[in-house]
């Protein structure tokens, strides 16, 4: 069973009276522990693709399957429920509740995808920081940290509840070159430790040397493909 | 309670903005806290004068006398049950359960000679003991005491200048007796009362009972008879008590009236008091104005973390709660220190009194009654109410932002930009 599944997708947004397709007929599957990198010009449709794939926007037309479930006639709350469950983001400007540590913005995550807290959360969320190499500013607030600090953070957020797909926008806009590697490897050693799959949108090249598939987007369609060992 | 400790925090975020709106909220419960201290200072003042002085919590009088009332008429009298005499009726009121007090009373215009002038007057025939023993009379009177005997009155401090007289002088007054007869009667002035109230201290004289019957040819009867129970906001049961023993005794040319029916200006104070509730409400809601527009524009700001949480799969009744609660402790914190502003405040001047005088003297011309100092009523009630109405007219008022931030789109929200 594929992770994710696209057929004949189309995302058509309505101004005013004209219609702007986004998206033209996309086909794709992408299978578990996938790190694979979607790029393409601004305004090609990478960001609507993500959105759908991160079922936080449905399409007009064609069939999505992320699960093997359709999320065509799924309403607001059970689209909620599948992000909570099975799919982590990171943004490009990391989106950290300022008022929250880095350890209480990890454990937020955490206790909206499972409940109430349980008695192995605080032992899950300090690994996972601990992972991602910080686990001795726990009680940092996000003003705490800097910029590779914080999407450290987001990444953590993002694994903690081991979801089976994690999607990345622009991870490394806001990070130096240095910073960038950093959390780059660090992603691919988590998906390599928790077959994770990871899908990026991008422009930066040095994501693109980390993915082991490379998807070109333009004008709302997949226009090149490669795969690499 | 994660949704409750984000909320808690997220006032820190910007707290000049924070700490206008609980200051708004404060104001306003507090500017509340006044004002129904003050509503029901002046009412309770307003309504225990025309209690204490004219009505009782049921007053009962001839049904024909009521009619007549403001031409203080001598003919339609209460004489007991069946004409035989109001003490035995007094005695059978003061048996009924809900009866705590009854003071018969004579009413009665009289006039003085000064100079030129005829100076009009009213006077009342009183029980001395009896309203030695309940009521306002003994507390007020500022020299002298309560007339005793034959020939003793008590009168107004205001009364007694007009008439040119001091404590222990002896006046002339003119009156009409029950037989139409103009009859004329010295009197020695033993006490003088202060109320505070020009209308009552300049207009009213009053003797002993017994003195009135035998000056205007009554016999065991009087003009009215006031009846107080323990409560004067539950005196229809004392009134429906009192009517049962009238029926039964077939005295149905009695009326009963209550206190606040019995003049359109108390009623009036009722049905206000009603509306100011209303007030309070909308005084309140103009108040959350700023609790409003304070979370339209955070929930503008934080445009992107709310597609951020929706993404982490927070539902949008999670999203309005983090809302609500927020704008809810602004609320909680700002009608706390509201119920301890205005509590002081209220405290204060239920106290020291709020000084009316001029007022009062232009609500007297009026025959309003109202004392010139009047205490603002302060009590647990007003504070809790208040507070109430804070804590939940502001949550209510969260509602619609936050349902506002809880139907964003989340792919819309994430990738917000604010211009």
């Amino acid at each position: 069973m594929p992770l994710l599944k696209f057929e004949a997708v189309e995302k058509i947004y309505q101004q005013g009276e004209i219609a702007v397709p986004a998206l033209r007929g996309i086909d794709l599957i992408v299978e578990k522990g996938e790190f694979t990198t979607v790029f393409g010009p601004s305004g090609s449709g990478k960001t609507t693709l993500l959105n759908i794939i991160g079922a936080l926007d449905k399409p007009t037309k064609g069939r999505v399957e992320i699960l093997d479930q359709s999320i065509k006639e799924m309403d607001k709350n059970q689209l909620a429920m599948l992000r909570r469950k099975h799919i982590g983001f990171i943004f490009q400007s990391y989106n950290l509740i300022p008022v929250l540590t880095a350890y209480e913005n990890v454990e937020f995550a955490l206790r909206i995808a499972e409940g109430s807290q349980g008695p192995e959360t605080k032992e899950r969320v300090t690994n996972i920081l601990t992972k991602v190499g910080l686990g001795e500013m726990l009680a940092r607030k996000p003003n705490q940290l800097s910029g590779g600090q914080k999407q450290r953070v987001a990444i953590a957020r993002a694994l903690v509840k081991e979801p089976d797909l994690v999607l990345a926008d622009e991870p490394t806009a806001n990070l130096d070159s240095e910073t960038s590697q950093e959390v780059l490897e660090l992603m691919l050693k988590m998906n390599q430790e928790l077959k994770t799959t990871f899908i990026f949108s991008t422009h930066d090249p040095l994501v693109m040397k980390y993915a082991h598939r490379l998807l070109e987007i333009r004008d709302g369609m997949i226009s090149k493909e490669e795969r690499r060992g | 309670m994660y949704l409750l400790k984000i909320a808690a925090r997220n006032l820190t975020r910007n707290k000049l903005r924070t700490f206008i709106s609980i200051v708004a909220v404060t104001a306003v419960v507090m500017i509340v806290i006044f004002a129904r201290g003050l509503m029901v200072g002046f009412t309770e003042s307003s309504f225990g004068m025309y209690i204490d002085n004219n009505f009782g919590h049921v007053r009962i009088t001839d049904s024909e006398y009521q009619l007549r009332e403001p031409l203080l008429p001598l003919d339609y009298t209460v004489d007991g049950f069946a004409g035989d005499g109001v003490e035995e009726m007094l005695a059978e009121l003061r048996e009924l359960d809900k009866v705590e007090h009854v003071l018969p009373r004579i009413r009665f215009g009289a006039m003085a000679s000064i100079d030129d002038n005829l100076l009009r007057m009213i006077g009342v025939g009183i029980d001395p003991a009896a309203e030695s023993d309940y009521g306002f009379l003994a507390e007020e009177i500022k020299k002298g005491r309560m007339p005793q005997t034959e020939n003793e009155i008590l009168v107004g401090q205001g009364l007694l200048a007009d008439l040119g007289a001091e404590l222990e002088d002896r006046v002339t007054l003119m009156f009409v007796d029950a037989y139409q007869s103009l009859q004329g009667r010295t009197f020695q002035v033993v006490g003088i009362r202060d109320s505070g109230v020009p209308q009552l201290d300049d207009n009213f004289f009053y003797l002993p009972l017994e003195t009135a019957q035998n000056i205007l040819w009554f016999e065991d009867e009087v003009t009215e008879v006031l009846v107080f129970g323990a409560d004067a906001r539950r005196a229809d049961a004392l009134q429906t008590e009192i009517n049962f023993l009238l029926a039964e005794r077939s005295a149905d040319h009695y009326s009963t009236v209550l206190w606040n029916k019995a003049d359109p200006l108390v009623e009036t104070y009722d049905e206000v008091g009603d509306i100011m509730n209303l007030v309070y409400i909308l005084f309140i809601l103009m108040g959350t104005v700023v609790i409003i527009s304070t979370l339209t524009m955070i929930i503008r700001e934080r445009t992107s973390e709310i597609g951020m949480m929706a993404a982490l799969g927070l539902r949008g009744r999670d999203i309005m709660k983090i809302f609500i609660l927020e704008g809810a402790f602004m609320g909680l914190i700002g009608s706390l220190l509201g119920v301890v502003g205005g509590g002081l405040i209220t405290f204060y001047y239920s106290r020291a009194g709020l000084h009316v005088e001029a007022f009062a003297e232009a609500l007297g011309e009026m025959d309003v009654l109202i004392e010139p100092v009047f205490y603002l009523a302060f009590n647990f009630e007003n504070l809790v109410v208040s507070f109430i109405m804070g804590v939940v007219i502001v949550t209510l008022a969260c509602l619609y932002p936050a349902y506002q931030a809880a139907k964003l789109e989340p792919a819309a929200a994430l990738h917000y930009i604010d211009e």
